[in-house]
């Protein structure tokens, strides 16, 4: 059994249907990618897993429903989710956003060794404690919300466009970190990207999605060298 | 027949529908000159004032979308500029109209233009604020002179039916057909307005000042034209208010006036015109009823009860009801009603075999 | 600026009545400090400013005076008890009255909070008659209670009135600091005011931390409420009317997202009214609440973040 299983999600925005019944699971362990252009659906996925919008279908973590949760319980199941633009918590400091992330964790030494440990894989963090989130660059917002969400210690992160503004080279940091962080505490992640590089790189599984539906998918490698998806997301 | 009729907008059909509501509302004015008692007469004439403001409040809050509380105001500045001209001044009252009419475009453009600069909610605060301190500012020694301080300011106002005017009404009714008529002529000015580029211009800015300014429209100059012509309407409201009333005082034209315009305003119908007129009708009339009921009876337990702080409970109650059951007053309600009746369609947009050309 | 020196009146500068001014506005400054932290802690979460928080505290004052007057309660008895039970409909107000008709729109929310003004205070009034009843006195307020600091002519003193209030605000503020800086919840309501989604995210539940703000709130208006009627003598249906928008020019003096600045923004705007229509001779004291308007304006027109405030861009 995979550790998340979707089957015919639906969702929208008011009348406006944007899936139209998707289908696919992700095993655990593993990295998988959503492709798709702008308006393909892909943050309507996300955040119709984290409950934050309304969705029909079936969608199962650990074998659990969480459609129909509150976005509070879903992330109580374990589902963490980066939204797109970081979402970080600008007027509180960086320890206060990584304790925020801990919010329903009850353990406050291990909440406090976590800390610490996140402050160590990503430096600039450590360095930045006590500083506003919001004094923080984007890639430095970007690795705080990432760590922030594996605060909660998740079954399954989700991330959204990660790159999203950053320059090349803090993008190559950053999946490699995330790369870095699958390899060695097993954390299940679910990214999508628009342009996919490095997300396909890391990744084991991927995904496209058109319109609303899962146009493609296949082992991220064969995604990687399928002309059709090089050319669409890829870029050459 | 099939129910909801369907009727294109603009067609015939449409404009026969306009013309016999038009006529109705004639009608219901000259019914109500001749039938109605002085005291009615008497209250119908300040539906319409009221319902002048409440219209001034619409195209400023409803159409155009910046949220205004405070034509209290502007309300009081036209009452006073009557009171003060007919009073120290010896003016006939209906020539002070259009003095009250240019004070209050003259304001509304000085608070129209800062108005720009705030946004929404901040902007609500400072309208009321301004309603508050507006009662403060008239009642300063200073101004006594002027504005009679807080006694207030009485008028002889001569509503004797002239010479000239042939039906046979008493002179109150003269007074109520007049009122009206200004009144209609103020509606029709407005409907006219919103249906026209102008009120196209304003309603886009309200929806989208986006998309608005990328077409082109100048916002500022729509908003502060918005928030000008509210003004004067309500400068004109005030002034109507003292000839029919021929009394201001500073706690007439206050934060209660404020509160009662907006509950006025919201029952009747928000972004509507007919609504200004439902609003108007409720300003008058709720109180005249909870005066009936109250009349000094006890409520409950409690002791005998003035009829106008029951009337403003009731109308707390109602401006928090009317937004959970119905946000957009009555006339949406009557409309949502009349829509399983009559239906009015935008006209389809022309086809390219109608646009005639030259071979 | 030299015109102005022609208005100045003479007696501003004899030290002890300039020292009684401070005082007072000092103590006047500390309510509206209060009543300005109302208007922040809701406003920081939702974005919404509570107009009718004013008559909310005035009612609060007249269970007050129930519960003393009438049931004959000690007065801090009586004061905690109806503090927990204005948290309660503050809370209640915010689930049942407020979040309903949020999602329409802003102006939606601004018709409850003004239909509740009106309700509230013609409700006072109904209930408890118009004719004013004598001031609560949580502090001794009688002439000779105060601590007389120079003799005089003219006397220097500071009532035990303006001693407790600047107590109680300060309570009020060390409370709140702990709480908001020092615990989960404070924590998590902190994360809401800075990003609703990603708190939710992050599993806080939003809507009890809404519950908290508007609770915390409608406490302490009702706190002030019992300061007012402490320092004005007096307990009437009208009671904060005025002060409520003293609070408004406070709150965004300060910012209208920050607590510091509401406390700050406060005093200022409390030693200005006390100051100012004695130091210009053509400002009478009347004027206090146009004073109050211009601060408004002027704050929104030059810099609507005010004092402490974040500046949130949002321009076409």
């Amino acid at each position: 059994m995979a550790l998340l299983e979707v089957q015919g999600l639906r969702a929208g925005y008011g009348p406006v249907a944007v899936l139209h019944g998707l289908d696919f699971e992700i095993p655990e362990h593993d990295i998988v990618v959503l492709l798709g252009a702008n308006g393909a659906g892909k943050t309507t996925t996300l955040r119709a897993l984290s409950g934050m919008l309304p969705a029909s279908g079936a969608a199962r973590i650990d074998g659990q429903s969480i459609l129909g949760l509150s976005a509070d319980r879903v992330c109580a199941r374990g589902i963490a989710h980066v939204p797109q633009g970081r979402g970080t918590f600008n007027e509180l400091t960086v320890i206060e956003n990584l304790e925020a992330g801990a919010y329903l964790r009850r353990d406050t030494a291990a909440v406090k060794a976590d800390i610490d440990r996140w402050c160590e894989v990503f430096p600039v963090l450590g360095q930045r404690r006590t500083q506003a989130a919001g004094q923080l660059s984007g890639g430095e917002q970007q690795m705080l919300a990432v760590a922030r969400a594996l605060m909660s210690e998740p079954r399954l992160l989700l991330l959204d466009e990660p790159s999203l503004g950053l320059a090349p080279l803090v993008t190559r940091g950053l999946f490699e970190r995330l790369a870095e962080i699958n390899a060695s505490a097993g954390t299940t992640m679910f990214i999508v990207e628009q342009n996919a590089n490095l997300a396909l790189d890391i990744a084991k599984y991927a995904y496209v999605l058109e319109a609303g539906l899962i146009a493609l998918q296949g082992p991220a490698a064969d995604l990687a060298s399928d002309d059709d998806v090089r050319k669409a997301y890829l870029g050459f | 027949m099939n129910l909801p009729v369907v009727v294109e907008r603009h067609s015939r059909a449409h404009r026969v529908w306009q013309a016999v509501g038009y006529a109705l509302v004639a009608a219901a004015i000259l019914l109500i000159a001749y039938t109605q008692p002085s005291y009615q007469l008497l209250n119908f004439s300040k539906v319409a004032a009221f319902a002048v403001a409440i219209l001034g409040i619409n195209i400023v809050t409803g159409y155009s979308g910046q949220i205004s509380l405070g034509h209290s105001a502007f309300f009081g500045i036209g009452a006073y500029t009557t009171a003060y001209l007919v009073a120290d001044k010896g003016w006939p009252f209906l020539a002070t109209l259009p003095i009250a009419a240019l004070l209050g475009l003259a304001i509304g453009f000085a608070v129209g233009l800062p108005a720009l600069r705030i946004q929404g909610l901040y902007l609500a605060l400072v309208t009321l604020a301004i309603a508050a301190v507006f009662p403060v500012v008239v009642k300063m020694d200073a101004l006594a002179n002027i504005t009679g301080g807080s006694n207030g300011k009485p008028v002889a106002i001569d509503w004797t039916k002239p010479r000239w005017f042939s039906l046979d009404i008493t002179n109150e009714a003269w007074e109520f057909l007049v009122v009206a008529l200004i009144a209609a002529a103020l509606f029709l000015v407005a409907s006219n307005l919103i249906r026209s580029r102008v009120g196209r211009a304003i309603i886009a800015v309200r929806d989208n000042p986006i998309g608005a300014v990328t077409s082109g429209v100048s916002l500022s100059q729509w908003k502060t034209g918005a928030f000008a012509v509210s003004a004067v309407y309500g400068a004109i409201a005030g002034s109507l208010f003292t000839m029919v009333i021929p009394i201001v005082s500073p706690d007439s034209v206050g934060l209660a006036l404020a509160f009662q315009l907006i509950t006025g305003l919201v029952l009747g119908g928000l972004g509507t015109i007919s609504g200004s007129l439902v609003g108007g009708l409720a300003m008058v009339f709720l109180p005249y009823y909870t005066a009936q009921y109250s009349g000094g009876k006890s409520l409950l337990f409690f002791d005998p009860v003035d009829s106008g702080l029951l009337a403003n409970v009731v109308y707390g109650a109602l401006l928090i009801g009317a937004m959970f059951v119905m946000p957009g007053g009555i006339v949406s309600f009557v409309r949502s009603v009349r829509n399983r009746l009559v239906r009015f369609a935008p006209q389809p947009p022309a086809t390219p075999t109608q646009a005639k050309g030259t071979a | 600026m030299l015109l102005l020196l022609a208005f100045v009146n003479g007696s501003f500068f004899k030290p002890a009545f300039f020292l009684q001014l401070v005082t007072n506005g000092l103590s006047n400054g500390a309510i509206y400090a209060a009543m300005a932290l109302t208007v922040v802690i809701i406003y920081k979460t939702t974005g919404h400013l509570n107009f009718a928080q004013g008559e909310m505290a005035t009612f609060a004052a007249f269970v007050v005076y129930v519960l003393t007057a009438e049931q004959h309660f000690n007065i801090w008895i009586a004061l905690p008890v109806v503090v927990v039970l204005s948290m309660a409909a503050g809370a209640g107000l915010e689930r049942f009255l407020i979040r309903p008709v949020e999602s329409r729109s802003n102006l939606a929310v601004v018709i409850v909070t003004l239909g509740l003004f009106l309700l509230l205070n013609a409700l006072t009034a109904v209930i408890w008659g118009t004719q004013p009843k004598t001031g609560l006195r949580p502090f001794p307020g009688g002439i000779h209670d105060q601590i007389t600091v120079l003799k005089g002519p003219p006397q220097f003193a500071i009532g035990y009135g303006a001693i407790g209030t600047w107590a109680v605000l300060i309570g009020v503020v060390i409370a709140i600091s702990v709480l908001l800086n020092k615990t989960k919840l404070g924590l998590g309501y902190r994360a809401v005011a800075a990003n609703r989604e990603s708190a939710q995210l992050v599993g806080i539940p939003v809507s009890r931390m809404l519950m908290l703000g508007w609770a915390l709130s409608t406490g302490i208006g009702s706190i002030g409420g019992v300061l007012v009627s402490q320092s004005s003598g007096t307990l009437d249906f009208n009671l904060m009317g005025s002060v409520l928008i003293y609070g408004f020019a406070a709150a965004a003096l300060g910012g209208f997202d920050s607590i510091r600045g509401a406390i700050v923004g406060g005093l200022i705007v409390g030693l200005a009214e006390a100051l100012l229509p004695n130091l210009f001779t053509f400002v009478g004291s009347e004027l206090s609440l146009a004073m109050a308007l211009v601060i408004i304006l002027a704050v929104l027109l030059v810099r609507p973040q005010g004092l402490f405030g974040t500046a949130r861009v949002l321009r076409v």
